[in-house]
């Protein structure tokens, strides 16, 4: 320690503090898991064994715990064996449940085609022949509920084979077709479509105007019969199925029809409104 | 001693009477179940050892049990309910598994 070029140490070191580890344990970052491997058990039966405490004083509790430990044991058991049999309980309960679902957007729907033909009578009243839409465009724009000549077409997925499942694009492609060819209303499995109308693939499912569709997929189309269905089969929509029919095994049909009735979309609404 | 005849009373109450779980604490039973039975180890140990204390085996038997149930279930509400259910259990079962080597070499004496 006697280097004369640096500053003079000293001979004494710091003294630890008592009680203090002079040494760190090199687990020390380890420390939580081994306070888990050490402390096993409650160090409370050692602290109260030590006082001279403890032994028998009160029988009861001890069994009454048991008791519990025991009946949590054999209903955790029970519950388990029969855990089969709740899914199949859950699955048709949610079955229900979407049913009803259904049915309240299907009343909903109901309720709203309703206020529409009100607002629509309340303004036929009310303005007379100023009425903002004239027929023709009312059928168009898909807001009425209509009847004519036309044809309706079906169409089913391959159930052989996963890869002639019918997707939202091709249901666009039919319904693009047919309008198309002519066609004046077009319906898929009762939804009609108008301009706000989407045709969309969620999950598994194709939805038309957010509600979700089931095979077979039967679209009518009001328009000529004979010309609807020579257009159709020789545009776009009919080589989209035939292509299909060909490499997928997708079945379709046309049928000619001299009355079909289609609903309005229930989907339309005003979304935006001025003073003219 | 006491606690063996509790549970085999339990076990027999709850074949006869099958009671039926509070449908909320369903989600909760598994891991009150495996912190009951860390308890019951550590009472076992204590026994074997001639520590026990019957108002320790209470209150840490209960404590255990609903702060099990309610650390899941405050990770519940906070979207881990899972990854803390995990974690309980891995502290538990290192103390399962340690208090049964112990109860073993004691009763074993290998």
């Amino acid at each position: 320690m006697g280097d004369a070029t640096g500053p003079h140490l000293p001979d004494a070191t710091i003294a630890p503090e008592p009680g203090a580890r002079t040494e760190r344990a090199p687990d020390a970052s380890m420390e939580l898991l081994n306070s888990i491997q050490r402390e096993t058990i409650d160090p409370e039966y050692a602290a109260v064994a030590s006082e001279g405490l403890g032994r028998s004083r009160a029988p009861v509790l001890v069994i009454v715990i048991g008791l519990l430990a025991g009946l949590m044991f054999t209903t955790s058991g029970l519950r388990a064996g029969v855990g089969a049999k709740d899914a199949a309980g859950a699955r048709t309960e949610l079955i229900t449940q979407i049913g009803q679902a259904e049915q309240r957007v299907q009343d909903s729907r109901t309720r709203a085609t309703q206020l529409n033909a009100e607002i629509e009578q309340i303004e036929r009243e009310r303005l007379g022949d100023a009425h903002l839409l004239s027929e023709p465009d009312l059928i168009w724009s898909g807001q009425v509920s209509v009847i004519g000549p036309g044809i309706v077409l079906t169409i089913n997925d391959n159930p052989k084979d996963a890869n002639g499942t019918i997707v939202d694009q091709d249901l666009r492609q039919v319904a693009n077709g047919l309008w198309l060819a002519g066609a004046e209303a077009i319906s898929i499995n009762g939804h009609r479509l108008s301009a706000r109308t989407a045709i969309r693939q969620a999950g598994a499912a194709i939805t038309v105007d957010y509600r979700s569709l089931t095979t077979p997929y039967r679209i009518e189309a009001i328009g000529d019969p004979g010309a609807l269905e020579s257009g159709f089969t020789a545009n776009s929509g009919g080589a989209w199925l035939n292509y299909l029919r060909r490499n997928y095994g997708v079945s379709w049909a046309i049928e000619r029809r001299k009355e079909v009735q289609l609903g309005p979309d229930a989907g339309l609404a005003v979304g935006h409104a001025g003073v003219a | 001693m006491l606690a063996i005849i509790g549970l085999i009373l339990g076990v027999a109450l709850a074949l006869v009477f099958r009671p039926e779980m509070p449908f909320w604490l369903q989600p909760y039973l598994p891991i009150m179940i495996v912190a009951a039975m860390d308890a019951l180890v550590g009472a076992a140990r204590a026994s074997l050892e001639r520590t026990f204390s019957d108002r320790v085996f209470g209150v840490s038997f209960i404590s255990n049990v609903a702060i099990a149930a309610v650390i899941v279930w405050l990770g519940d509400l906070i979207g881990v309910g899972s990854q803390l259910s995990t974690a309980v259990l891995v502290v538990l079962g290192i103390r399962i598994f340690t208090n049964a080597a112990v109860i073993r070499r004691l009763v074993l004496h290998a």
